[in-house]
């Protein structure tokens, strides 16, 4: 560089201050080296460490992805004047992402929302201005509570039944029928996610949703129903086990520090295998890297399987110990066991192999467009380079047949036997810092808490009634927590056996009645119930219904909407809805808040404390390091506030509204029962959650133990003990002193070898729910609950196994005709507004979506923060020269991308690279083009989000948006 | 002891957390940017060293197609062991500590830009509010109470590492050996940041020096603004200054007729 000192200029004043400097500085010039820097003023840092060494030290854990990273924050009269990465920390050891790098421009932000706000243009849009103007807690709680106890008056809790000839009448609450929502947030607390769920619950609603449907529903469907948890196997630092990597999503992207483990692997020699639509910053460090269509994920894990078990060579990786016993793979499908499985025809083994002789390597490069030759490399790699990870994220689970991508994931690694073994494992990195806990306190529609569903019908609960009348020595199913198994034999009985336990106990802490009156004659009794009949509705259904007028106050907590849901236009839509009352409680005016009438402000995690649950389910504490700026108030002190307004409102539970007497009483479990011990405090709540008898939550069994430590008050979760424990934990890196991991502190999931408390077991009595062969402890490569024998041939649920079925939005006609959409069109049943499907011949590209390291999800973390919107300032859309020069477009210049959801499309900047290439599939070269989805119209940076355009069709099994493909057309704008 | 950073450029994964980290602890804004349409340079952002940037991540496509690479590099001051803006500071504003850093006193810095000609790799930024330049202190300071540099700190994936100066060389030296490219070993004399890449320094940017010393690449430069000698320099400051003072004052009368 070079610079032209002539044009440097100086004022006269300084020119004065220069004139005193310089006669002192040459008498000093000599002996400058000896001289201290005291004999100066202060530099930046230095001041900077005159303050650092002053304030006080407070560990916290990072707000972004789930990893899991420690954080210290410094506190200099309260206010935060740093935060890095915690050195002590196992998983980062004092490292960060340019993310928490940037946390402390998150906390003391000036655009952060600091008083409640209420609206006052009854107009709703992306152009109405709200008309904000400031409200007090008192007024907004105030308001909230009647709007809340307004609409859930107009829900009827007396159910008449014809019981034996007679009618009885039956108090409860449907939950789909609840008009009150509530949606979010990974963001928030295990303690604050699970209050809010009783909150809800208590109300009567199961139309509760989270961040998590849209990320990682399909894991859990598929792994649930494989292994018997649906979460990530191994754990961040297990990666350093590894031999070989087969990475489906970019971890150096969307979860940085899971990257550092992986180097550390690699560093020993592990092999790195990266396949993505796009060449990004985890494939520059690939030993393989590989382009395949988005949407074809299940075509290439089926190639892979072919391999397995076709090529003479290749299928020598079988692990045929490990099949025969940890699998299912030897049985027929009536439940005997085959000794002579490997060759049986009715064993599970030979039906996976007939399913998957169609998926040679030729027809999965046809599928996905990854090369056979390449396809072949990657099996000689991953299937000897022992114990081999598959790490995956929202690249695999959002699609319509995610879940039969990730079982097939599943499958191949039993196949290998890398499954319960440190380095091995099926890994899905989740997202938010908090996703895996906010997943677990259930706020899901379908769940009430520990993956234990609300009662579906009156039947279960009479049949719960008679559980409860029953000697507990004699029930079926034995302890729940997979420590002992005794198999049933009715279907019935072995989902009580999973069910009635939490129920039991959610009885206790929620103050709760369930049952029959008086009890002694469940079956012919009125059925009195305080918790909720019946699943909700999923995120995309939920914003449906708001649209159909059913939900009448939604209170969305901690998430983004208006920019993370599929088909954000329509999402915007139904926040715009006449009559709807909307809540958001926030850090920041968010898209979504913008469409608020009432706006309340969160605070971050360094003003509050609370355990959060790591992608590797590590549960760890946060501590409080600073008071909330301004009226911000505590996301536990609002829930809490919440319900005991509503209750002083004159809100009742259907036990009370009935004409019975109870000992339920939902007051003194509010918040929790420990309020008159602890205090309505994160303690009582987590306490209650971990409890060894009285648990909340069954995953958290034992989180709380205070025998094992009285010093922290029996909070597990606070333990920072990095020394290990054995020579066992040194060298995998278990760190079993440190916070607490589910189940029973056990860090590599269905790890028989592990200690102290290897859990010898698969689970499988949520793996094989509902049938009766069922038992086995071993792990399902044919999947009962993926068993609908009365679908047709072509859809995997006929076979209960995977089988690769196009997007609903394929460019291929004839792939998609080959292979059908597993999408049913199952909003036109619920008569809600049909999603949109666009053609190949009018939206000829395929569209997928991606994060950047320096953003978070919708963006309001990220985007309000100077230093990262700097390093990543705004939206573009990436695509291949080739298709650039089609175009006739030069990097930089805007574009229109339009979807069939989005005929008008939004204008972005094209960003034109070699990393993007035509994928030949079918014969033909097929476009794929990538937009980043973090951006909004509010914040800092602001610009379109991909979701814009993306398509609102869900995953069968699970719910999960299809936001990573669709179709879409790009014209020069 | 003196320190040194190595920067190994084959672990770097180009997540940013040194630039951001660097942001943090030196307290410097962010600065306005857009998306970087350079097809080389794609996502490098902000696009070079300024006042308020220390240090970015420059990223760099390399080759094409199947054989194509995305290479991170990380750009900072050097910390030259014989430092060409120190040689040139009139006023021992700019210091090489023992310990490794250079650093400056910006009430000692008058603004005249030597360092600015004087550095071989363009680092030192003018900063035009306060008339002082600016430029990577190899955070000082937190060397002193035995931390390690913000950036250091931050990275995830060990391509920073603080070392001694001699370890630092002898494994670049070990990575030379093995035909890796090195940058700062012999650049200029050497430097107390030294990188290990596989791809050369130059295709990511990195000036071409072959001189040995920085004495040999300065020769010109000393001759040109500083005339027989650093202290004669600080001297004639005070003239350059004064010039600079009138013309001014001209331009201000001049442009108030």
């Amino acid at each position: 560089m070079s610079s032209n000192v002539d044009t440097f200029k100086t004022s006269r004043r300084d020119f004065l201050k220069l004139c005193a400097t310089v006669p002192a500085i040459l008498s000093l010039a000599e002996i400058e080296p000896i001289i201290g820097s005291k004999a100066f003023t202060e530099t930046v840092g230095e001041r900077k460490m005159k303050l650092y060494k002053k304030g006080r030290r407070f560990p916290s854990i990072c707000v972004y992805c789930a990893g899991g990273c420690g954080v210290i924050l410094t506190a200099v009269g309260g206010e935060i004047i740093e935060a890095e990465g915690d050195p002590y920390h196992p998983i980062n050891k004092g490292a960060t992402c340019s993310k928490l790098a940037a946390y402390i421009q998150l906390v003391n932000s000036d655009r952060r929302l600091k008083r409640p706000m209420m609206r006052t243009n009854p107009n709703k849009g992306v152009d109405e201005d709200p008309g904000w103007i400031y409200i007090s807690w008192d007024q907004a709680l105030e308001i909230i509570t009647e709007k809340v106890v307004e609409a859930i008056e107009t829900q009827s809790y007396i159910h008449d039944e014809v019981v034996g000839g007679e009618t009885v009448q039956n108090y409860y609450r449907g939950g789909k029928e609840c008009p009150v929502m509530w949606h979010g947030s990974s963001y928030w607390g295990n303690e604050e996610c699970y209050l809010g769920k009783k909150l809800i619950s208590l109300l009567g609603s199961t139309n509760v949703e989270h961040q998590a449907r849209k990320c990682h529903a399909s894991t859990v469907a598929a792994l649930g129903s494989t292994f018997g948890f649906g979460a990530m196997t191994n754990h961040v630092i297990d990666a350093k086990n590894s031999k070989c990597f087969l990475i489906m999503s970019n971890p150096v992207e969307s979860h940085t520090m899971e990257f550092k483990w992986v180097m550390d692997a690699r560093d020993k020699g592990a092999f790195i295998i990266n396949l993505d639509p796009r060449f990004n910053r985890t494939s520059s460090k690939a030993d393989i890297y590989a382009k395949y269509r988005s949407g074809a994920e299940a075509s290439i894990f089926l190639g892979l399987i072919h391999l397995l078990i076709y090529d003479g060579e290749l299928s020598r990786a079988i692990d045929r110990d490990f099949v025969e016993t940890r699998t299912n793979a030897p049985y027929d499908l009536n439940g005997n066991f085959l000794s002579d499985w490997w060759e049986n025809p009715n064993s599970i083994f030979s039906k996976l192999k007939a399913l998957v002789a169609s998926y040679t390597p030729e027809e999965a490069e046809r599928i996905s467009g990854l090369r056979e030759d390449t396809l072949r490399k990657i099996a000689e790699n991953f299937f000897f380079k022992k114990p081999s990870n598959i790490y995956y994220s929202m690249g695999t689970t959002q699609h319509t047949n995610a879940t039969q991508a990730i079982r097939a994931q599943a499958i191949l690694q039993l196949l290998l036997g890398n499954m319960g073994v440190p380095g091995g494992g099926v890994n899905a990195l989740r997202g938010i810092s908090n996703v895996q806990g906010s997943t677990d306190m259930n706020l899901l529609s379908h769940y009430i808490m520990g993956y234990r569903a609300p009662p579906r019908n009156l039947n279960d609960v009479r049949r719960y009634q008679k559980w409860k009348n029953s000697d507990p020595v004699n029930r079926p199913g034995g302890v729940e927590g997979g420590v002992t198994y005794t198999p049933a034999n009715k279907t019935e009985e072995r989902w009580d056996a999973r069910h009635f336990g939490t129920w039991k106990n959610l009885e206790y802490n929620w103050g709760m009645q369930i049952g029959t009156y008086p009890g002694s004659d469940p079956d012919n009794e009125p059925v009195i119930c305080d918790m909720p009949i019946g699943n909700g509705y999923p995120t995309m259904q939920l914003f449906r219904a708001i649209l159909d007028g059913k939900i009448k106050v939604a209170i969305i907590v901690g998430e983004n909407n208006a920019v993370s849901n599929a088909n954000a236009n329509l999402i915007r839509q139904a926040l715009s809805k006449p009559g709807l009352f909307l809540v958001v409680n926030e850090l920041f005016e968010t898209e979504t808040a913008h469409f608020a009438d009432i706006v309340l402000p969160g605070t971050t995690r360094a003003e509050r404390e609370g355990s959060i649950t790591n992608t590797g389910r590590w549960v760890q504490w946060h501590w409080k390091a600073v008071d909330p700026p301004g009226e911000c108030r505590d996301e536990l002190w609002f829930v809490t506030q919440l319900f005991k307004r509503i209750r002083n409102n004159g809100f009742k539970m259907p036990s009370e509204l009935s004409p019975y007497e109870f000992s339920a009483d939902v007051d003194a479990a509010w918040p929790t029962p420990y309020t008159a011990e602890l205090g309505e405090t994160v303690e009582a709540v987590y306490k209650e959650i971990g409890h060894p008898t009285l648990w909340a939550n069954v995953l958290y069994k034992t989180s709380w133990n205070e025998e094992l430590r009285p010093d922290l008050d029996g909070i597990l979760a606070k333990r920072r003990d990095p020394r290990p424990v054995s020579v066992q934990d040194e060298s995998y890196g278990f760190y079993k002193n440190w916070s607490w991991s589910w189940m029973l502190n056990q860090r590599v999931l269905y790890n028989i070898k592990e200690d102290p408390s290897g859990l010898n077991t698969f689970f499988v009595w949520w793996a094989h729910d509902d049938d009766t062969w069922l038992g086995l402890d071993r792990a399902s490569i044919w999947s009962r609950i993926q068993f609908k024998p009365e679908k047709p041939d072509w859809n995997p649920l006929h076979h209960g196994m995977p089988l690769h079925n196009e997007p609903l939005e394929s460019p291929d006609e004839d792939l998609a005709k080959e292979y059908p959409s597993m999408w049913d069109e199952r909003f036109k049943k619920e008569g809600f507004v049909p999603v949109v499907v666009g053609k190949p011949s009018e939206y000829p590209y395929v569209l997928t979506t991606f994060r950047l390291a320096e953003h978070m999800q919708a963006g309001a973390m990220t985007r309000n923060l100077p230093w990262l919107v700097e390093a990543q300032p705004e939206v573009f859309i990436e695509m291949s020269p080739q298709l650039a020069e089609e175009l006739g477009v030069k990097i930089g210049d805007y574009v229109r991308v339009k979807s069939a959801r989005n005929p008008t499309g939004v204008r972005v900047k094209a960003n034109i690279t070699e990393r993007m290439m035509p994928i030949r599939v079918n014969g033909r070269d097929v476009h794929v083009v990538a937009m980043p989805w973090h951006w909004g119209f509010k914040g800092l940076s602001t610009g379109p989000s991909a979701n814009e355009l993306t398509i609102d069709a869900v995953d069968v099994s699970a719910n999960i948006p299809e936001t990573k493909t669709c179709l879409c057309n790009i014209v020069k704008d | 002891m003196a320190k040194a950073v190595l920067l190994d450029l084959r672990r770097c994964i180009g997540c940013r957390a040194c630039q951001v980290a660097c942001k943090r602890w030196n307290d410097r804004e962010a600065t306005a940017t857009q998306l970087n349409t350079d097809p080389k340079l794609e996502w490098t952002n902000p696009k070079d060293l300024s006042p308020q940037t220390y240090t970015y991540m420059r990223f760099v496509k390399l080759g094409t197609g199947e054989s194509l690479k995305w290479r991170f590099a990380k750009v900072q001051c050097n910390h030259c062991i014989d430092p060409g803006c120190v040689n040139a500071c009139p006023t021992t504003a700019l210091v090489k500590k023992p310990d490794g850093p250079v650093t400056y006193r910006k009430e000692l810095c008058i603004g005249c830009g030597y360092c600015i000609n004087a550095c071989p790799f363009g680092v030192p930024r003018f900063d035009e509010e306060n008339k002082v330049i600016e430029k990577c202190t190899f955070c000082s300071e937190r060397l002193r109470e035995g931390l390690e540099p913000a950036c250091v700190q931050a990275c995830p994936t060990g391509t920073l590492r603080l070392m001694s100066l001699e370890e630092a060389q002898a494994r670049a030296t070990a990575a030379e050996v093995q035909g890796l490219n090195t940058y700062g070993l012999h650049e200029v004399g050497g430097t107390s940041w030294i990188y290990i890449s596989e791809v050369p320094l130059t295709e990511l940017g990195f000036p071409k020096h072959t001189s040995k010393s920085t004495v040999d690449h300065q020769t010109d430069l000393l001759a040109k603004f500083v005339g027989t000698g650093v202290f004669v320099g600080a001297a004639l400051v005070a003239g350059v200054k004064l010039y600079a003072q009138r013309r001014e004052a001209v331009a201000e009368a001049e442009g108030g007729e």
